[in-house]
C-alpha cells in the first residue's frame, strides 16, 4: 500500500479524514457550488422551468434600492457591534484577569449568554423592550426618564439589535482575550515596573501589542459573525414581515431570506449570498494584508 | 448461568424492538394490519396548524371508509417557507393548503399544481360552489385550486366599549348608509381614552389590510398585465391609519410586529372597540369564549357589520385560500373527492359552519347552523350577505407587491413622509417589481 513520508499507509490517513471530508463536501462544498450555479438562473423552487440568465441577477443589485439600503444597514451593524463588543470584551478581560474573590463567578456570568439559544434571547429581549409593557421602559419611567420606542422606531431599532448582539457575544471574546492575556510573559511587566512604567504605559506598550494576535483573531471572527446576523432580527422585528421600522434593521442575510422564502426568487437570493461571501472575503483579505503592520507574533 | 443471561438479554432486546415499532406506528392508523375496516387509499394533505380547523379537516375520515386523509400540520408562522422546501424536495404529497394566495402563481409555473378542469368534469363537481371567487382561482383560464372557506372582511365591535363611550354601534351607521371611512375614524377617536387604555380600533398587519379603501376602489396595485395601478386612495389608506395610530385610536402597526401582539388577543382583552378582520374571527371568538379568554365582556357582547366604505357600491375584500392538488400526486381522483367534500355545503361546509367559519358555499342548512353563533339576525345577515369581493395581489407580482405595501406603510408610519414622497417611493418599488419579475 502507498505510504506517506511519515510511513503511515495512505488508506489509514484517508479513513481518518473521510468522515470530516464527507461532511464538508455534502454540507458545505456542494451547497456552495450549487448556490453559485443557481445565482446565474431564475430558480424559484423547481427545476422544471429553470432558465440560465447569466449575470442578470447580479446586474439587478445595482438597480435595487432595497439591496443598497440593506448593505448600508449591514455595514453600520458590523462596524458598531464589532467595535463595541471587542472594546467591552477587552475591558472585562483586563478586569477579570486580576485575582479577586468572585472572579470565576463574574467570568461565568459574562460568558453565559454566548452559550444560550439565540431564539430564546431574542424572544426574551422582545418582551423586555416592549414599548408599552416592557420592564425596561417601566424602569426608565421610574427613574424619571422618558420611555423609549426601542424596536418600534427607525432611530432606535438598529441600536437595540446591536445592544442585544453585544450582550450575547461579549463573553465569548472576553474569554479569548483572557487566554491571550495569560500568555503574556509576566517578566515583561516586572521589567517595566523596574523601569518605572505606570499602568497606562504597560497597557499601551506591552499588553496591547502582545495581545494583537488575539485581537486580530477576534476582529476576523467578529466581522464574519456580524455579517451573518439573522435570528435576532427575524424574531425581534416581526418574522417574515420584519426588517424593522422603515427597513432600519433589514440586513443582507435577512434580504436573502425574504427573497428566497417569501418572494420565491431563489436565483436572486443565491446571487445575494454570493455577493455577501465576496464582501466578507474581500474584508478578510484586506485584514490579513493589514495585519503585517500591527499584529505582533513575537514570542517573548 | 451465562446462557440464561444471554437468553434474558435477547428477550429484553426483542421486547424493546417491539415497543419501538409499536410506538412509531402512525397515530392516525387505528386499524390493525389486514383488518376488514382498513381504508383502501391514503392521501396526504399538508396544512398549517390551527386547532379550530382540526374537526373540519379530519371530518372526511369519519364519514366514509374508502379514503384516509393523512393530515400533516406545519407550524403556521413558518408555513410558507416550510411548504416551499417540501415542494422543492419532492416530499410525497397529494394536496396542500395555500396560505399566501399570491404564491400559487410561482408554484403553478414550477409545475407543482395540478389543473383541476378535467377532474371537475370527471367528478361532476358543481362550480357554483365557488362562483364568488372562481376567477381568482384560475391561472391562464385553468382552475388551479378550490377554496373551502370564503374569506371576506367585516367590522367586529365590542358593544360594551361603545356603551361605555355612549357612542352608537357601527350597524346604525350602516343602516343609514353613513358607514364611511371618515365615520370609522370619527368613531374610533370617540371610543379611545387617549392613553392607550381603551383603543377605538385595530387593523392587523396583513399586507392587504393596509390599503382597504384602495382595494374597495378597485385598485389592483399592479395589474395582471404588469402596469402600476395606484392612486390617492392608497395615500388615503396610509394617512387614515397613521392619524388613528397617532391619536392612540388604533393599535400601531409596529407594535403588532415588534411585540407579536395578535389581533385576537387584543380584542379578547375587551379594550378594543372595533376590529377589522375576516370571517374566521367568529370561530376565534367562539374558541375564545370556550377557553375563557374574553375579558370584561361575554360572547353576547360582540357584534358584526359591514366594512366602512367610501364607494357607491359596497364591496369587501379577502383572499380565499385554495387547496391545490399536487401535480405529482398518484391519487388525484381520491384527492379531488376530498377536495369536493371539503368545499361542499353538505360536507366540510357544515363542519366549518359549526365551528363558526364561513364556507365557500352556503345553503339553508348552513344558515341554520350559523344562526346560534350570532347575537342577532342582523349580524347573521351581514355575515351571509355575499357582496362583491376584491382579492388583492392576485397575480404573479402579488407576493412582492404585498410586501412592498406593508414595508412602505411601516416606513410611512414612523417617518415624516409627504404624500408626494410616498407615491414616488411606491411607484419606484412597484416598477422595480415589474422589471424584475420573470
Amino acid at each position: 500500500m502507498k505510504k506517506l513520508r511519515t510511513g503511515t499507509p495512505f488508506g489509514v490517513v484517508f479513513a481518518f479524514i473521510l468522515p470530516s471530508f464527507l461532511g464538508f463536501t455534502v454540507f458545505m462544498l456542494i451547497p456552495m457550488i450549487s448556490t453559485l450555479l443557481l445565482s446565474f438562473t431564475n430558480f424559484s423552487g423547481s427545476f422544471s422551468n429553470i432558465k440560465w440568465i447569466g449575470f442578470l441577477n447580479y446586474l439587478r443589485f445595482f438597480k435595487s434600492i432595497r439591496f443598497l439600503s440593506s448593505l448600508w444597514v449591514t455595514v453600520k451593524f458590523v462596524f458598531f457591534s464589532v467595535s463595541i463588543q471587542l472594546l467591552l470584551a477587552f475591558f472585562f478581560a483586563l478586569l477579570l484577569n486580576k485575582q479577586f474573590r468572585g472572579r470565576n463567578f463574574f467570568r461565568s456570568i459574562i460568558f453565559l449568554p454566548s452559550v444560550l439559544s439565540s431564539v430564546a434571547i431574542a424572544i426574551t429581549f422582545m418582551l423586555i423592550f416592549n414599548p408599552e409593557k416592557g420592564p425596561l421602559n417601566a424602569f426608565l419611567l421610574s427613574l424619571g426618564f422618558p420611555a423609549q420606542p426601542w424596536l418600534s422606531s427607525p432611530k432606535t431599532a438598529l441600536t437595540t439589535i446591536i445592544m442585544v448582539n453585544v450582550w450575547q457575544y461579549v463573553g465569548y471574546y472576553m474569554v479569548l482575550f483572557l487566554a491571550g492575556l495569560q500568555n503574556i510573559n509576566r517578566s515583561l511587566y516586572e521589567s517595566a515596573d523596574l523601569d518605572g512604567a505606570g499602568p497606562w504605559k504597560k497597557l499601551i506598550h506591552i499588553t496591547i501589542p502582545l495581545l494583537s494576535p488575539t485581537t486580530f483573531f477576534c476582529l476576523i471572527m467578529g466581522i464574519i459573525r456580524a455579517f451573518k446576523v439573522f435570528d435576532n432580527i427575524f424574531i425581534m422585528t416581526g418574522g417574515q414581515n420584519g426588517g424593522g421600522p422603515a427597513n432600519s434593521t433589514n440586513v443582507l442575510v435577512f434580504d436573502v431570506y425574504l427573497n428566497a422564502f417569501v418572494n420565491l426568487r431563489m436565483g436572486y437570493a443565491s446571487a445575494l449570498s454570493v455577493i455577501l461571501l465576496a464582501i466578507v472575503m474581500i474584508i478578510t483579505i484586506i485584514q490579513f494584508q493589514g495585519q503585517k503592520k500591527w499584529v505582533n507574533y513575537d514570542i517573548v | 448461568m451465562m446462557r440464561m443471561k444471554r437468553f434474558f438479554s435477547l428477550c429484553v432486546v426483542f421486547a424493546m424492538m417491539y415497543l419501538v415499532q409499536t410506538a412509531a406506528a402512525n397515530p392516525g392508523d387505528t386499524s390493525t394490519p389486514g383488518s376488514a375496516s382498513q381504508p383502501k387509499k391514503t392521501i396526504i394533505f399538508y396544512t398549517w396548524e390551527d386547532p379550530t380547523m382540526v374537526n373540519v379537516f379530519e371530518g372526511f375520515n369519519k364519514v366514509q371508509n374508502e379514503i384516509f386523509v393523512d393530515i400533516k400540520y406545519l407550524p403556521a408562522g413558518d408555513y410558507d417557507a416550510k411548504l416551499i422546501t417540501l415542494l422543492a424536495a419532492g416530499v410525497p404529497m397529494d394536496l396542500y393548503n395555500q396560505k399566501a394566495t399570491s404564491n400559487m402563481y410561482t408554484q403553478y409555473a414550477n409545475g407543482y399544481i395540478q389543473p383541476l378542469d378535467d377532474l371537475v368534469k370527471k367528478h361532476g363537481y358543481n362550480l357554483k360552489n365557488i362562483a364568488a371567487v372562481d376567477k381568482y382561482m384560475r391561472i391562464d383560464g385553468k382552475l388551479v385550486g378550490i377554496p373551502y372557506r370564503l374569506q371576506t372582511y367585516y367590522t367586529f365591535y365590542n358593544k360594551k366599549v361603545f356603551a361605555a363611550a355612549g357612542v352608537p354601534t357601527p350597524d346604525t351607521f350602516v343602516e343609514k348608509v353613513e358607514w364611511t371611512w371618515e365615520k370609522f375614524q370619527e368613531i374610533a377617536k370617540k371610543l379611545s381614552s387617549g392613553d392607550g387604555k381603551v383603543i377605538g380600533s385595530d387593523i392587523y398587519t396583513f399586507q392587504s389590510n393596509q390599503i382597504i379603501p384602495a382595494l374597495q376602489a378597485g385598485r389592483q396595485i399592479i395589474t395582471d398585465k404588469g402596469q402600476i395601478d395606484i392612486d390617492n386612495t392608497v395615500v388615503y389608506s396610509f394617512k387614515m391609519r397613521k392619524s388613528l395610530e397617532q391619536a392612540k385610536a388604533m393599535i400601531p402597526y409596529m407594535e403588532h410586529l415588534t411585540t407579536k401582539l395578535h389581533y385576537s388577543n387584543a380584542f379578547y382583552k375587551g379594550n378594543v372597540g372595533m376590529l377589522i378582520t375576516g370571517e374566521w374571527f367568529v370561530g376565534m371568538l367562539k374558541q375564545g369564549q370556550k377557553d375563557g379568554l374574553l375579558q370584561g365582556y361575554t360572547y353576547a357582547d360582540w357584534g358584526l357589520t359591514r366594512l366602512p366604505n367610501n364607494e357607491k357600491e359596497y364591496s369587501s375584500f379577502g383572499s380565499s385560500q385554495p387547496v391545490h392538488i399536487h401535480a405529482a400526486s398518484k391519487n388525484k381522483d381520491e384527492a379531488f373527492k376530498y377536495l369536493a367534500w371539503l368545499s361542499s355545503p353538505d360536507g366540510g361546509g357544515k363542519l366549518l359552519a359549526q365551528g363558526g367559519f364561513l364556507p365557500v358555499a352556503v345553503n339553508d342548512s348552513i344558515k341554520a347552523i350559523f344562526a346560534p353563533n350570532f347575537n342577532s339576525t342582523k349580524d347573521l345577515n351581514w355575515y351571509l350577505e355575499s357582496p362583491k369581493i376584491h382579492t388583492p395581489f392576485s397575480n404573479k407580482y402579488g407576493a412582492r407587491t404585498g410586501k412592498l405595501i406593508a414595508d412602505t406603510y411601516g416606513k410611512y408610519s414612523v417617518t415624516a413622509m409627504s404624500d408626494d414622497q410616498l407615491m414616488k417611493e411606491l411607484r419606484a418599488g412597484l416598477q422595480e417589481i415589474i422589471d424584475t419579475t420573470d
